[in-house]
């Protein structure tokens, strides 16, 4: 079957834009991955039990401390403050408990514990986000 | 209907298309003059600053929002047109495609506009859109990346915004209406109307304060969606479905598109319904609440309404003037200078003016910032929103819902149990919630506005009139030249030339009057605790004396003996703590189970447990950094019940120091006396107890409901028909009775007649209820407290102290028989034939009913009674011995070191004791 140029462009003329889409995608990820990295530092004590800081919930009870991502898992609004000793999300109202379990929805996934690291030379909690 | 189509076509005096259009045309003029002004690097700001100080800048930007919501509205209805009219039919398959895809670039070029205002709102909208794309399988993460890019800047957000969406949608207007300019007529008509509204109707922007958020109004019925959506990703599905749904409807038949447009028209109303639903009906945190709802400050951001009207004085502000606070531009400060009087950590140069009283802040126009402001902020209704915002004090104002002093638990319940509406007097209450019955009527009366949520109405010093108002029940002082000021303020025109400079300061210098107002009534430990003592006088009874004082609200005290604490110079602080004050988070059932200070944290004979200023955590370290406290060095005295530090009392070189909060005024803490933490036989007994000087004591008290009476409803703040009235008996100061405490451990702590009255309460319900009597004991922390103690006689010679009432109690030997007699002072009350001071019957095995029912309840408590027989019985026979042997003669102060029984095996045979004991 012959199939002429004019034709071969009407047709195929995505698979020369491939390549660029390709590149594209690289170029995304590479910036994702240049970028991704931030660190937060907190002062290690704080007031109470809750601490908002930045894109984190430092939640210490019993005198154990857990860091969670202050990201809502339902839509990823962050969460910023407690209401009757529970998180919970200003946006679509999802709440969870201090040990990040989900309590009420719409989210149905618990709140992300974060790995963190006791600076005891600054006594600083360093995340790594 | 004619009649209306008329009108419809002469507002509609052109094509949807057209004005659509147009719309289109101005959006995109307002947009190119807006990117002067705007800075994509500091979006809020830059917004912020063009609304404080670019009249201008400010209706371009309303034209800009004005003209993109009609562009929006009119491409709809165009679009609904066109689905009715069947355009697609004769619209080429590609071109129609595109219109379809054009929805969404619409949309999306929508809420870009949205996002760049970058105030909380945006941010959130943001976040949601990011999320919903990143969820999408294989591509999501790397569209969200393109679409939105780095989190932290808005620049790729812009570029599409102005560039990228707006070529698409330029691209699909032209190659649908080949067209790229609206009638001349068209355009100035919209350009008219756009105009007037960017005048007067103002583009929101949120002061990051408010706690509702919400989307941009057409995302609104989305966002109400999404809150029912476990996986939102599944909303892409059906958006995707509907684009298609459009998309075959050019190749559909007559009848069925007649079909589909309806069907478009339901799914219209449906979102329309989820808008009002989701604009009106929803508040903080997504939850429901009433469009009419009681708290102004918590609705949605809406549209400024009204001309800005801003002096002249403002021409000529650069950015430098207005100040940025926490992020946020404060044109409140450009008028409002020269203010004094301020903490350092409430002063608007490190919290702004809006952080407490709300407002606008990005106006200078003074009808405009005052809008929605909060005058008094520290209510605990709008401590959520002032002191409790998520930057300041958010645990605290949570919190502070469960102190003793918010909820009123224990009065609540016992005053329900008294008027027989509870079984129990131990039921967890809340003043918040009382009802209407008898019983919560009688509060509303005469209890309820000693509460924290009672609400501060009114500016001005806390003072012995002052009742509740939240944060400012404690943290509100101002200074002598402040209250001059506010007095000629309030009581002058209130004209602006009047307008105090000093500001009152919100801090931690609480001072024993902070809490006079409501503690020197009920227990009135604050009167106790500087010595004064409530009388039933009139102020014209005692003019001259010296030995009464005349409170503001004309009651009558007279001074019987301070305690000791406060002739050394203790304040109310100096002992209780921030979390027994502001609650600790637990509910509590009465006020003794919410203090977490005992005498022993501070007088002590052993090495105490101790803590450093390192150790601290960090509410207590920033008191007492606060405070200025010098001690950072010494070991600070760990509470022992509770295992709080005493943040003011440390430990060194063997001896213990407290310094006094206020005065830093440093005192040496001394040990127990001998006879306190030697004795075995007294063990049991509480410092209280014994150290207590006198108490106030309210004797035959009765309750009556006056249906005529105009009654002041202390809750709500209302004038209402009929009230409580309460006939005072008689008012007394003497050393307080005695009983015992029954928890986890087994205590002897003073008593005094909390009850000892009737309820008509007949008179109430109009019935033919009898009268209820009630004869209850309350325990008691009197705060009149003596170096010494009380003598034994006056506990076991004393039928006061053991719970008979004042009289004469004597022990009688005739021939070698010793008997107890006791000759009452009061007479008998006619409900329970005791004599009207008593507690329990004169050595009655009455009083061992105790607890067997609410019939015989002897006390507000469920874990305090009065001595049982078998205990008076152990008292009087110490007190037989007390008739012959003096106090310090050495055969009763050996008695001290010994079991009461083995020691009475050694008595003399002269000795006589009580028969039967």
């Amino acid at each position: 079957m012959k199939i002429s140029r004019k034709d071969f462009i009407k047709h195929f003329w995505g698979i020369i834009l491939l390549p660029y889409v390709l590149l594209l995608i690289l170029m995304e990820r590479k910036h994702n991955q240049v970028l991704k990295q931030k660190v937060i530092r907190i002062p290690a004590e704080f007031s109470g039990t809750v601490n908002f800081v930045d894109e984190v919930i430092c939640i210490r009870s019993n005198k154990e401390l857990k860091i969670y991502s202050s990201k809502c898992t339902h839509l990823g609004c962050r969460i910023n403050k407690t209401h009757q000793g529970v998180l919970v999300c200003p946006c679509h109202g999802s709440s969870f408990n201090l040990d990040g379990k989900v309590l009420t929805g719409p989210a149905s996934k618990n709140l992300t514990e974060l790995n963190f690291v006791h600076d005891k030379e600054t006594n600083e909690i360093v995340i790594s986000i | 209907m004619k009649r209306i189509k008329k009108i419809w076509a002469f507002i509609l005096f052109d094509t949807y298309g057209n004005i659509a259009l147009a719309s289109f045309i101005i959006c995109i003029v307002s947009g190119f003059i807006l990117a002067v002004p705007y800075n994509v690097q500091a979006a809020y700001d830059s917004i912020a600053l063009m609304l404080i100080t670019n009249l201008p800048g400010i209706i371009f930007r309303n034209m800009h929002y004005w003209s993109a919501q009609i562009f929006l509205i009119f491409t709809l209805l165009h679009t609904w047109e066109h689905l009715k009219l069947r355009s697609a039919v004769d619209t080429g398959s590609g071109v129609w495609l595109r219109l379809v895809v054009s929805l969404m670039v619409l949309f999306f070029v929508m809420i870009y506009g949205f996002i760049l205002k970058a105030d909380v709102d945006s941010l959130q909208a943001r976040r949601i859109l990011e999320t919903l794309l990143s969820d999408i399988p294989f591509t999501g993460k790397l569209m969200s990346g393109i679409l939105f890019g780095n989190k932290d800047s808005f620049q790729l957000i812009y570029v599409h915004h102005i560039a990228t969406a707006t070529i698409i949608l330029v691209f699909i207007i032209f190659e649908h209406a080949k067209v790229l300019w609206s009638k001349r007529s068209t355009f100035l008509i919209t350009l008219a109307v756009i105009t007037l509204l960017s005048f007067f109707i103002h583009a929101p922007l949120h002061n990051n304060i408010n706690p509702v958020l919400k989307g941009p109004w057409y995302f609104v019925g989305f966002q109400e969606v999404l809150h029912w959506m476990e996986k939102p990703a599944w909303i892409w599905m059906f958006l995707i479905l509907f684009l298609f749904f459009l998309f075959a409807l050019k190749y559909v038949n007559e009848n069925k598109n007649h079909l589909a447009v309806w069907f478009i028209l339901f799914l219209s109303a449906v979102y329309l319904v989820l808008t009002i639903i989701g604009f009106y009906f929803r508040g903080e945190n997504w939850e429901w609440q009433s469009p009419c709802g009681k708290n102004k400050y918590v609705k949605s951001v809406s549209l400024e309404i009204g001309f800005q009207k801003v002096s002249s004085r403002f021409a000529h502000l650069t950015a430098y003037d207005i100040p940025v606070v926490q992020g946020r531009r404060e044109a409140c400060m450009n008028c409002h200078t020269g203010l004094t009087g301020f903490s350092p950590s409430h002063d608007p140069k490190a919290i702004g003016c809006t952080s407490c009283h709300l407002g606008n802040p990005f106006t200078l126009d003074p009808g405009k910032a005052h809008k929605n402001m909060v005058l008094i902020p520290g209510n605990l209704a709008n401590a959520n929103i002032s002191c409790g915002t998520t930057s300041c004090h958010p645990e605290i104002s949570e919190r502070i819902n469960t102190s003793m002093m918010t909820t009123n638990s224990g009065i609540v319940s016992v005053d329900r149990f008294v008027f027989g509406e509870n079984h129990s007097p131990d039921i967890l209450s809340h003043i918040k919630d009382i009802g209407h019955s008898a019983a919560d009527k009688h509060l509303r009366d005469l209890c309820a506005k000693c509460h924290l949520g009672n609400e501060k109405l009114e500016t001005g010093s806390v003072d012995q009139m002052t009742r509740g108002g939240g944060c400012t029940a404690c943290h509100l002082n101002y200074t002598r030249s402040g209250v001059d000021q506010h007095f000629a303020y309030i009581s002058g025109q209130k004209i602006e030339e009047l307008l105090p400079s000093i500001h009152p300061s919100l801090d931690i210098n609480i001072s024993n009057d902070h809490c006079f107002g409501c503690h020197s009534r009920s227990g009135r430990i604050s009167t106790n605790y500087e010595g004064w003592h409530e009388t039933l006088f009139d102020e014209a009874d005692v003019i001259g004396q010296t030995n009464y004082r005349i409170l503001q609200d004309k009651r009558v005290f007279e001074f019987i003996s301070a305690d000791v604490h406060h002739e050394l110079g203790l304040e109310c602080i100096d002992c209780h703590n921030s979390y027994e004050v502001m609650g600790d988070g637990k509910n509590y059932f009465h006020e003794e189970q919410a203090v977490k200070i005992n005498c022993e944290d501070c007088h002590f004979s052993e090495i105490p447990e101790t803590i450093s200023y390192k150790e601290l955590e960090t509410e207590q370290k920033k008191i007492f950094d606060l405070r200025k406290f010098g001690h950072t060095d010494k070991k600070m005295i760990v509470g022992k019940n509770f295992g709080l530090p005493l943040i003011n009392a440390f430990y060194e070189n063997e001896e213990s120091y407290m310094i006094t909060k206020n005065a830093q005024e440093l005192h040496l803490l001394s040990p127990p006396a001998n006879v306190c933490t030697k004795s075995r036989v007294h063990s049991k007994v509480s410092c209280s107890a014994c150290h207590t000087t006198w108490a106030p004591q309210c004797i035959g008290c009765h309750n009556e409901f006056d249906k005529e009476a105009q009654g002041f409803d202390l809750l709500e703040n209302k004038f209402v028909k009929g009230e409580w009235v309460e006939y005072v008996g008689t008012f007394l100061a003497e050393p307080p009775t005695l009983g015992v405490r029954e928890d986890d451990k087994t205590q002897i702590e003073p008593a005094i007649p909390g009850m000892i009255m009737t309820i008509d309460k007949g008179s109430f319900y109009s019935s033919d209820e009898s009268i209820i009597f009630h004869r209850l004991f309350a325990p008691a922390a009197p705060h009149t407290t003596s170096v010494n103690g009380r003598s034994c006689k006056s506990c076991h010679n004393n039928p006061l102290a053991i719970g008979y009432g004042r009289g004469m109690l004597i022990f009688e030997i005739n021939n070698g028989v010793g008997k107890w007699k006791f000759t009452p002072e009061f007479a008998e009350n006619k409900y329970d034939g005791l004599p009207e001071d008593a507690w329990i019957e004169f050595l009655s095995n009455s009083s061992d009913d105790f607890k067997s029912s609410d019939e015989y309840s002897r006390s507000t408590r469920t874990d305090f009674r009065p001595f049982n027989i078998e205990e008076q019985r152990r008292i009087l026979r110490v007190g037989a011995c007390l008739s012959c042997h003096a106090e310090n003669s050495e055969i009763i102060l050996k008695s001290l070191d010994e079991d009461l029984e083995s020691y009475l095996l050694k008595i003399s045979g002269d000795c006589v004791l009580p028969v039967g004991f």
